[in-house]
């Protein structure tokens, strides 16, 4: 976090089909990822660009280079935090909090590159296939080591007693949505 | 007016006032609510990312439900995260036809279709249109008189570009024209629309609790002595965490953050407890005493 980046790309690294296979993926908007002109309006805006090993115009770069292993390996796409800042302020029009959402998408499907941050997307799920609804202790505590469940008690019991948290799940119709969740997910995994 | 409503899982945690404070304030104001039956998550953006078409069948599972309960109703939530997930799957939902299969074929297993027919709106966009502050202003029995407060929009719900959005994605004015309207003084606050870091919080703490400090920061730099937002989650980091940004950056900030719709109520005469602004972190009732609203013990 806050580093320089200095690694140097070298012409093993280009995966000459990443762009393609992205802008497929984005459809329409697609079409307006050769357009970046790196002005930087993106990063200027972005409010977490502050903490980010790549800024987003150095994504778009490196996804016009095919540096794929970088873009997806980089700190940056997990997190955005899907503002739309750079998208509404874009002057070449790239919607640039969707091409996030789906390099996210790309890498959550590769072991190789989501390890550590794909238990999130699975419990979330899994609470919302639990329950039908989300509830954020039951989540917290799935998805927390112990150790940071521990620390936090204290916090949790004030939230507590404001009535800011429930600790049961909250319950709605959780067989119908298990049913939509298993259906889709059956399907070609999370082929969209 | 009627409208179908979606309140969205946190109106039944953290954000438990918004829930009750939306409820009162369009009770007062003859808006008619009906609770969607049995509504459960609407996807959420976390699972858009992790497969587009399961976000976009549990949305529409949930308009599917509201266009069981008639003809031409329209749906309203309170929650941005809700309305934006509801309202991109409800586009998609009508042109894109790889979504459209997926989806058909997963409410076939739970016996419900849905047809991609209705509109869904905000909170924030119901009760600022023309009529709804022409209706509010002849209401007001205590006007806020003095109350200076930085209009936090969030993100999600002015941001993303819909073929119906209601506000400016960059400057918007609905909470500001509200907030006048109730005798409060909107501060020209320069992170109306700034992102609060949103499940970051979760998920990287340190940046999410940076995020959330330059926010309120700013808020106090501006001249605002609170803060008012029409987002759940905005209020969670900014309320809820706002104890954690002081004790991780020893900085002192203590701003009350208001959901829009407890504003509202107070300029009506709800009574205090029952908005549930005794439910906040940072307490408003010593400020709101100093501004000569009453609160009962």
């Amino acid at each position: 976090m806050n580093s320089v980046t200095t690694r140097k790309i070298t012409p093993d690294m280009i995966d000459p089909t990443f762009e393609s296979t992205l802008r497929k993926r984005l459809g329409e908007k697609g079409e307006k990822i050769p357009l970046c002109f790196q002005c930087g309006v993106c990063s200027g805006s972005c409010p977490v660009a502050f903490a980010m090993d790549y800024t987003p115009r150095q994504i778009m770069e490196l996804i016009k280079l095919g540096v794929k292993d970088v873009v997806l390996n980089s700190s940056t796409i997990w997190l955005c935090a899907a503002c739309y800042s750079c998208s509404v302020r874009c002057p070449q029009g790239v919607d640039l909090k969707q091409v996030m959402d789906t390099l996210k998408e790309m890498a959550l499907e590769d072991p190789k590159y989501s390890r550590a941050e794909k238990a999130f997307y699975e419990k979330f799920i899994d609470v919302v296939r639990k329950n039908g609804r989300i509830n954020e202790v039951t989540f917290y505590v799935k998805l927390m080591p112990k150790s940071a469940v521990m620390r936090n008690l204290g916090f949790g019991l004030k939230l507590y007693q404001k009535g800011k948290i429930k600790l049961s799940p909250t319950k709605a119709c959780s067989d119908q949505v298990a049913k939509i969740v298993e259906k889709i997910l059956a399907k070609g995994a999370q082929k969209r | 007016m009627k409208y179908a409503y979606y309140p969205g899982c946190s109106a039944h945690t953290s954000g438990k006032e918004y829930d009750k404070s939306f409820r009162l304030v369009a009770k007062a104001l003859e808006i008619e609510l009906v609770e969607v039956p049995d509504w459960t998550c609407c996807g959420s953006h976390v699972t858009y990312v992790f497969n587009p078409a399961l976000a976009a069948s549990l949305s529409a599972r949930n308009l599917a439900l509201v266009e069981k309960m008639g003809e031409g109703i329209e749906v309203v939530t309170i929650c941005s995260g809700c309305y934006q997930t509801l309202k991109r799957s409800n586009e998609l939902l009508k042109h894109d036809a790889d979504i459209q299969a997926k989806v058909k074929e997963a409410l076939e297993a739970v016996n419900l279709t849905y047809n991609a027919n209705v509109k869904i709106h905000h909170a924030l966009e119901v009760l600022t249109t023309q009529e709804a502050l022409d209706t509010i202003s002849k209401k007001i029995i205590k006007p806020l008189k003095g109350l200076k407060v930085a209009p936090y929009y969030g993100c999600a719900v002015v941001r993303p570009k819909f073929e119906d959005s209601f506000d400016d994605p960059e400057n918007p004015q609905s909470l500001d024209r509200l907030l006048k309207v109730l005798g409060a003084e909107p501060v020209p606050y320069i992170d109306k629309v700034r992102c609060c870091g949103g499940v970051l919080i979760m998920k990287q703490e340190r940046v999410g609790l940076e995020m959330i400090r330059r926010l309120l920061a700013n808020a106090k730099q501006a001249g605002a002595e609170c803060m008012a937002t029409p987002c759940p989650l905005c209020h969670l980091n900014l309320d809820i965490m706002q104890p954690k940004v002081e004790q991780a950056f020893k900085q002192r900030f203590n701003i009350p953050v208001f959901f829009f719709t407890q504003l509202i109520g107070l300029a009506l005469g709800l009574k205090p407890a029952e908005l549930g602004l005794d439910k906040h972190m940072i307490s408003p009732i010593s400020l709101l005493q100093s501004k000569g609203v009453e609160i009962e013990r």
